[in-house]
């Protein structure tokens, strides 16, 4: 699951997965900010099959966030 | 160039794309906005990319559409697209969030401000750059109106009111040239209301769109450019078990296929109606099957359902060999590149075979138990789309078969100059006028190997070369006795220099190619600078991919080399003083008439 999810996010923002880990986040990755935000919930949600809700959107800044919101809304 | 790929495919395909193959056409990109679209991005360069195309994009400031358009550092002159974006809701907002509640006179209100606006927006762009391509998103109409069922019905009702709006911007789009909609509708009625916006990021970033209306804009957009671009295909090679009709001829016989008016047989029929409107466009048909020839010449003959003739095919590959090689048979045959065709299928081996071997070749799977979507399939094509359909498309299909009857001469007279008088040919070559534009800008457009300097030029630009002084402009039409080609070759001659006249283009359609066309109009363009006084003519020749053929063109015809300062580019020269046009006994010359 961390796997799958590190893979997309190396993709949508375009850098190496190498740079990317557990407790990366938008303070940790510069190019992850809020326009690429919107790039990574659109892969995820690709990725994934799911929709995530409007609440939940600007506390996915993270990727220890995004797998927890992957758990519950797969 | 399909729509199949998810957002996230798209920017897996990106990255991976990233290091390879560097496109080999770059185009400069402006995206005026007054909402959030970053994300536009990444579709519009995963099919640029798919085009071999490289766009380098620059996003305007947030709301500053009219500064913007005005901005030189964001419209500059090698700026060569930009795309408007301007959704109502964030444009006139009332006319969306609570059209109900306007009079009479603030709808006329909102209506001027529109005009204006779009009025000036276009005027700022176009006096800092002529010829960059301006696309215009149009507005869609909601899918829940203000008043309900009945708003359609109402002459003030909201739907009617944005349908106005839209006539507003056609017709400003419609006062400058090179100037497009890009249809909101079409997208909104392909996807569906939901699944075209995402209000979620409308209220949290003023960006109304899903991703698959922003994979569809893009879409529109690349589909514009290719078609701008001159990378239109111009065949159409197809399977024949399991695509054209139902089964395996060679096991099921003409009675057993599947081909009729009723259901299930029913979708061949349409889909072979399919292909013959493309054909009326100028698509030129091709067969390629495993197969006993006979057996497929007779269902074409026999059948009573079939709707494709075998004159309506061009060219024909029916054998037990691989597909890839017979596709490139083909192509030889009818002188076209690969990148021209377009391969059809039902099976997905062959598909991929085909791709593995000719990645420039466009391929089309049409699904087994889906026939019904066949003809649907076609149609939703949008590689075949031309900036306009000349008269000569109408005759190309048809121009095709002419010239197989021509192969078949050539292979029984043996020497060229025999065959080429056999042929009764008829040239004319004319000073160009506004009738001919569409076709030269055409061929500007299209034509690729015997193309000296490939300048690719709009209709309006051949329009202003033709009404200016400095340039002459040339069309060259040809006649055989197997029928009437049209226009295949046109020239474009600099003369705004007084001791030199320059050209800047000369291209002759591969139709015409083997014989020797291109020296009668050489001939023809040369003494036409001399009875005007030049003592010297000079040719460029700018190597593509494609045009090697010409390479030696010049100097095959005496033209002496001259320095150039560019690598790719050679200029040669030719004096005139004494030049005499040659005595042609393959043609007859039929005179020119000056307009």
């Amino acid at each position: 699951m961390e796997s799958k999810l590190l893979k997309v996010l190396s993709d949508a923002l375009g850098i190496p997965e190498a740079e990317l880990n557990e407790s990366s986040s938008t303070e940790t990755i510069k190019k992850w900010d809020s326009l690429m935000h919107m790039n990574i919930i659109f892969a995820v949600e690709d990725a994934y099959g799911i929709t995530i809700p409007d609440e939940k959107l600007s506390d996915s800044t993270s990727v220890k966030a995004l797998l927890s919101i992957i758990e519950l809304e797969v | 160039m399909t729509l199949q790929a998810s957002f996230s495919e798209m920017q897996k395909y990106l990255k991976r794309s990233e290091k390879n193959k560097l496109p080999s056409q770059k185009i400069k990109l402006t995206i005026l906005r007054n909402i959030t679209l970053e994300p536009i991005e990444v579709p519009l360069k995963y099919f640029a990319q798919q085009s071999n195309v490289k766009t380098e994009i620059t996003f305007g400031v947030l709301d500053n559409i009219f500064q913007d358009s005005g901005d030189s550092s964001k419209i500059t002159p090698d700026t060569g697209a930009v795309l408007i974006v301007s959704p109502l809701m964030a444009l006139l907002p009332k006319v969306i969030d609570n059209y109900a509640s306007l009079s009479k006179e603030q709808k006329q209100k909102e209506y001027q401000y529109l005009y204006n606006f779009a009025d000036a927006v276009l005027a700022r762009l176009r006096q800092l750059n002529k010829s960059a391509a301006i696309f215009w998103l149009d507005f869609e109409t909601p899918y829940a109106p203000s008043f309900g069922i009945n708003d359609i019905n109402l002459a003030n009702g909201q739907c009617q009111f944005i349908h106005r709006l839209n006539q507003c911007i056609h017709s400003l789009l419609a006062k400058h040239d090179d100037s497009y909609l890009i249809r909101s509708d079409a997208i909104l009625r392909k996807l569906g209301s939901e699944q075209f916006y995402d209000w979620r990021y409308w209220h949290i970033a003023r960006a109304p769109y899903s991703r698959n209306a922003l994979i569809n804009i893009a879409h529109q957009f690349q589909t514009y450019m290719n078609m701008l671009m001159g990378k239109s295909k111009k065949c159409l090679v197809l399977d024949c078990d399991g695509t054209l009709w139902g089964g395996i001829i060679g096991e099921d016989g003409i009675a057993g296929i599947g081909l009729g008016s009723n259901y299930p047989n029913v979708a061949f029929k349409a889909f072979q109606t399919a292909i013959i409107d493309l054909y009326s466009q100028g698509v030129i048909i091709a067969l390629c099957s495993k197969n006993n020839e006979e057996d497929v010449i007779d269902v074409f003959e026999q059948h009573p359902d079939m709707q494709l003739t075998l004159h309506h095919i061009a060219a024909k590959r029916i054998n037990w060999n691989d597909k890839a090689t017979n596709i490139k048979e083909i192509a030889k045959e009818l002188n076209i590149g690969l990148n021209s065709i377009v391969f059809i299928d039902d099976n997905p081996f062959e598909i991929e075979w085909v791709e593995s071997q000719l990645p420039d070749v466009q391929t089309l799977l049409l699904e087994k138990g889906s026939e019904i979507k066949y003809a649907h399939q076609l149609k939703e094509l949008t590689c075949f789309d031309k900036q306009s359909i000349t008269s000569e498309d109408a005759l190309k299909g048809n121009m095709y078969q002419s010239q197989k009857l021509r192969d078949n001469l050539e292979q029984k007279t043996s020497n060229l100059e025999d065959f080429l008088s056999s042929l009764d040919m008829r040239v004319s070559v004319q000073l160009a006028d506004s009738s001919n534009v569409a076709r030269i800008a055409q061929q500007t457009q299209k034509t690729n190997q015997f193309n000296l300097t490939t300048k690719r030029y709009s209709e309006d630009q051949i329009l202003s070369f033709i009404s200016l002084d400095g340039y002459a402009v040339f069309a060259l039409q040809l006649e055989d006795r197997f029928g009437d080609m049209g226009i295949v070759g046109s020239a474009i001659i600099d003369l705004s220099d007084p001791l030199l006249a320059k050209i800047d283009t000369l291209l002759l359609s591969c139709r015409a190619l083997g014989r020797q066309v291109e020296l009668v109009f050489l001939d023809h363009l040369l003494s036409y600078c001399q009875g005007i006084g030049y003592k010297a003519v000079e040719g460029m020749f700018i190597a593509s991919e494609k045009n090697q053929q010409v390479e030696a063109f010049y100097k095959n015809n005496h033209f002496i080399a001259q320095d150039s300062h560019n690598e790719n580019e050679c200029l040669w020269q030719i004096d005139i003083e004494n030049f005499k046009p040659k005595k042609w006994n393959v043609f007859n010359i039929l005179p020119h008439t000056h307009n």
